[in-house]
């Protein structure tokens, strides 16, 4: 399993490319719909975090494409990119269960109750 | 920009920059490198947003994130290529500043005062403090002819003083600049190369202040242990 936890851009980012190759807006308009509205990824942020995840080894460029006239990159998931994903999803699982089994276990507190009892008074 | 954005007067004829051509600009911040491998498609992404949201101008949050992404690239691509020049250029950047400090004598008459300054290697000084942020943002053409303008102003600065008795720098001063300024001036040098250039501006530095010292201390021990030997000038001669 990674060391270290992934951004949440980058997750999505990973996210967004397990289903296929994308293009820049496409990833854009893409993790803001998966996160919830949570991600507005900027183009300056988003190509700094695939220039990130290419040296890591995650993403790859996956062709261009011109489209009136605009240039289109798309880039694709690597094997060690959806691992690592992978890996991710497990980390935020095992974190998720083990918050709700705490969550389960919380004593119903009565503050006021023990303030009483306790003998303090506001 | 478009008419309506500024209140021209009716006979203003205005220049209007197509969308494009403004997203390249901005693109300027990046590095040359980053620009050729990256720039067409970053404009691509850029158009296609600018048509989702119905810009004809580049946002204001378009133009800070590609003003402090630029920036962030630049400064990552100079440290990735000339992490280890950067740090003798740092050292001969900071010595430099040190420099003026001590060189500072408004007032002064004296052959070889240049302006405020006790002398010309100032000149020197202030090349290197300009060349080190130019090596940090990767402007590697430009750090490396300061550097070596600066190089060249050390030495014969150096010669001058010591031939027409200056205020100037000593040579251990010289050796010095001269020393952090050739290390940090090479293409990204080794970590061997740049540990034994650094020993060697210490050691080179070490002897021209603890020599005389050190001389004279084996001198004196020699007189002290051997009647034979006489110590004169803090030399000693032994029969």
């Amino acid at each position: 399993m990674a060391d270290t936890e992934l951004r949440e851009p980058s997750f999505w980012v990973l996210t967004a490319l397990a289903t296929g190759r994308r293009h820049g807006y496409a990833l854009i308009q893409e993790t803001h719909k998966l996160s919830g509205g949570r991600v507005a990824l900027k183009v300056a942020t988003l190509y700094a975090a695939l220039d990130r995840l290419g040296r890591q080894g995650f993403v790859a460029p996956d062709g261009d494409e011109v489209v009136d006239g605009r240039l289109r990159r798309y880039f694709r998931l690597t094997d060690d990119g959806a691992a690592r994903l992978s890996d991710e999803v497990n980390r935020m699982e095992t974190n998720a269960r083990e918050a709700k089994a705490r969550l389960g276990l919380r004593p119903q507190s009565a503050p006021t109750a023990s303030f009483q009892a306790a003998g303090v008074t506001r | 920009l478009r008419p309506e954005d500024i209140n021209l007067p009716a006979n203003t004829v205005s220049i209007s920059i197509p969308l494009d051509a403004a997203y390249e600009r901005l693109l300027r911040w990046y590095p040359a490198q980053w620009r050729r491998e990256n720039g067409p498609a970053m404009v691509g992404a850029l158009l296609d947003q600018a048509d989702a949201d119905n810009r004809s101008v580049p946002s204001f949050s378009d133009r800070v994130s590609l003003t402090v992404g630029g920036i962030r690239q630049t400064l990552l691509l100079g440290v990735h290529t000339s992490g280890l020049r950067l740090i003798p250029l740092a050292a001969a950047a900071a010595l430099s500043v040190f420099y003026l400090f001590i060189t500072w004598s408004p007032g002064l008459s004296y052959p070889g005062t240049l302006g405020p300054f006790s002398n010309p290697s100032v000149i020197a000084a202030v090349l290197l403090i300009v060349a080190f942020p130019l090596a940090l943002f990767a402007r590697t053409r430009a750090a490396q002819a300061l550097t070596l303008a600066a190089v060249a102003v050390e030495i014969v600065v150096g010669i001058l003083s010591a031939r027409e008795n200056w205020f100037g720098p000593s040579w251990t001063t010289v050796a010095l600049f001269v020393g952090f300024a050739l290390l940090g001036m090479g293409p990204a040098r080794s970590r061997r190369v740049l540990v034994l250039g650094l020993l060697a501006i210490v050691g080179v530095v070490a002897a021209a202040i603890f020599g005389p010292h050190l001389v004279a201390l084996v001198g004196e021990l020699l007189v002290s242990v051997n009647p034979d030997c006489a110590e004169i000038a803090s030399v000693a001669y032994c029969r």
